[in-house]
């Protein structure tokens, strides 16, 4: 029997889309059957990270309005056959789907996946319901900042009051420099307000706008930080026991060395 | 202030454990204990007192329509506005040293709320 996992955020732009390709992919290297289901109706995204934007046919509207089969939905991923994506319909709009008609579209996938992924829409309205709904694990991306975090902590509120409990924080484009000097929230200043597990902490990796672009999830680019901090996210949803030591002071030069001894 | 038997005979006092997030809200008609933290953009409202033993970051409002004697108790009493019966306090636009972490107290003096860190508190009700 499959588990639902549900990546949602409350505010836009802070990566989820790019998290869940990376997790669903990841979990796909790592021997999983894994689909992934894009909700954002109407703004999708997650075919084009993937690197699948041209092979849809049928989306999950057509599967939802019985247009289409499951199985014609399915796109099957060029890189491993175990991870599939279903589409979000881009000339409609978030009212076509409803909670119920997800949860029977994931019950079906269910019986065939290990992991089914939803990629939410940002916000708190019907799409976020229609992600929330179904999901037996919820991922919160946030970003170390003070808006992402307050609207991750609304988020939390509206789970915890649909009987939501398994959920976990992913605390995303982490820059280790800004930290040190005090210039960026740290990973406990971002506990304590949220007060929920941490799963993952992603560095910030100026790389990933490329690989985005060209289609291609970090988890592909094994020595990227943020390869391996998605890496590590996917250990720990398989339930291994991984540090979080993902965030490592840059390495300085010779220069910067000589440079910062002179301040001293 | 009630006699400590005043205090006892309470019996609708409400007691939550655990955090309260950014747009919910808590209510009693009596006082109000909170052992958790109160987050940014959550709202909390006590015909009586108001007692949050965790961070208070969101809008407390003690002595709601009836109480001028109400106070707030909060082990970090960091919310950007008081309010108290029909007065409302902004926090200074100066942020606080957050280093120095102290139990502080809100009431109502003069028809002004005045903060004073608990152990002042204390003091300041003795005399």
């Amino acid at each position: 029997m499959g588990k639902v996992i549900t990546i949602t955020s409350g505010k836009g732009g802070v990566g989820k889309s790019t998290t869940s390709a990376n997790i669903a992919l990841g979990l796909a290297l790592a021997g999983k059957k894994c689909v992934a289901i894009d909700l954002d109706i109407g703004l999708r995204n997650l075919d084009m990270i993937l690197g699948l934007e041209n092979r849809i046919v049928y989306d999950v509207v057509n599967v939802i309005e019985n247009v289409a089969k499951v199985s014609q939905a399915l796109i099957r991923d060029k890189r491993t056959e175990n991870l599939y994506l279903i589409a979000a319909a881009q000339t409609r709009d978030k009212s076509a789907v409803k909670p119920e008609q997800v949860v029977k579209l994931t019950d079906e996938l269910k019986e065939e996946f290990d992991f089914i992924i939803l990629d939410s829409p940002a916000g708190i309205e019907g799409g976020f319901k229609n992600a929330m709904i179904p999901a037996d694990e919820v991922l919160i991306v946030t970003t170390p900042e003070i808006s992402s975090i307050r609207d991750a902590d609304r988020v939390v509120g509206i789970l915890e009051a649909n009987e939501k409990r398994n959920i976990k924080l992913i605390i995303n484009r982490i820059n280790p420099l800004l930290v040190k000097n005090g210039d960026m929230l740290s990973k406990d200043d971002v506990l304590q307000i949220l007060s929920i597990p941490l799963i993952g902490l992603v560095p910030e990796d100026k790389n990933i706008i490329s690989y985005t672009n060209m289609g291609e999830p970090s988890v592909l680019h094994k020595d990227s930080p943020s390869g391996k901090a998605y890496f590590n996210i996917v250990r720990r949803i398989l339930g291994d026991n991984v540090e979080f030591n993902e965030i490592k002071e840059e390495k300085k030069g010779f220069l910067q060395t000589l440079f910062s001894f002179f301040k001293e | 202030m009630p006699t400590l038997t005043q205090a006892l005979t309470h019996p609708n006092s409400v007691v939550f454990k655990g955090n309260i997030r950014s747009g919910q809200t808590l209510e009693s008609d009596d006082n109000l204990i909170i052992m958790g933290n109160v987050n940014r953009d959550a709202y909390i409202y006590a015909k009586k007192n108001i007692f949050v033993l965790g961070s208070l970051e969101g809008i407390p409002h003690a002595g709601f329509k009836t109480n001028k004697e109400a106070f707030i108790f909060a082990f970090e009493l960091n919310s950007p506005q008081i309010r108290i019966f029909e007065f409302l306090a902004k926090a200074p636009d100066k942020p606080k040293n957050t280093l120095k972490k102290e139990p502080e107290v809100a009431f109502i003096e003069n028809d002004k709320i005045v903060v004073l860190t608990y152990k002042d508190w204390l003091n300041y009700k003795m005399e």
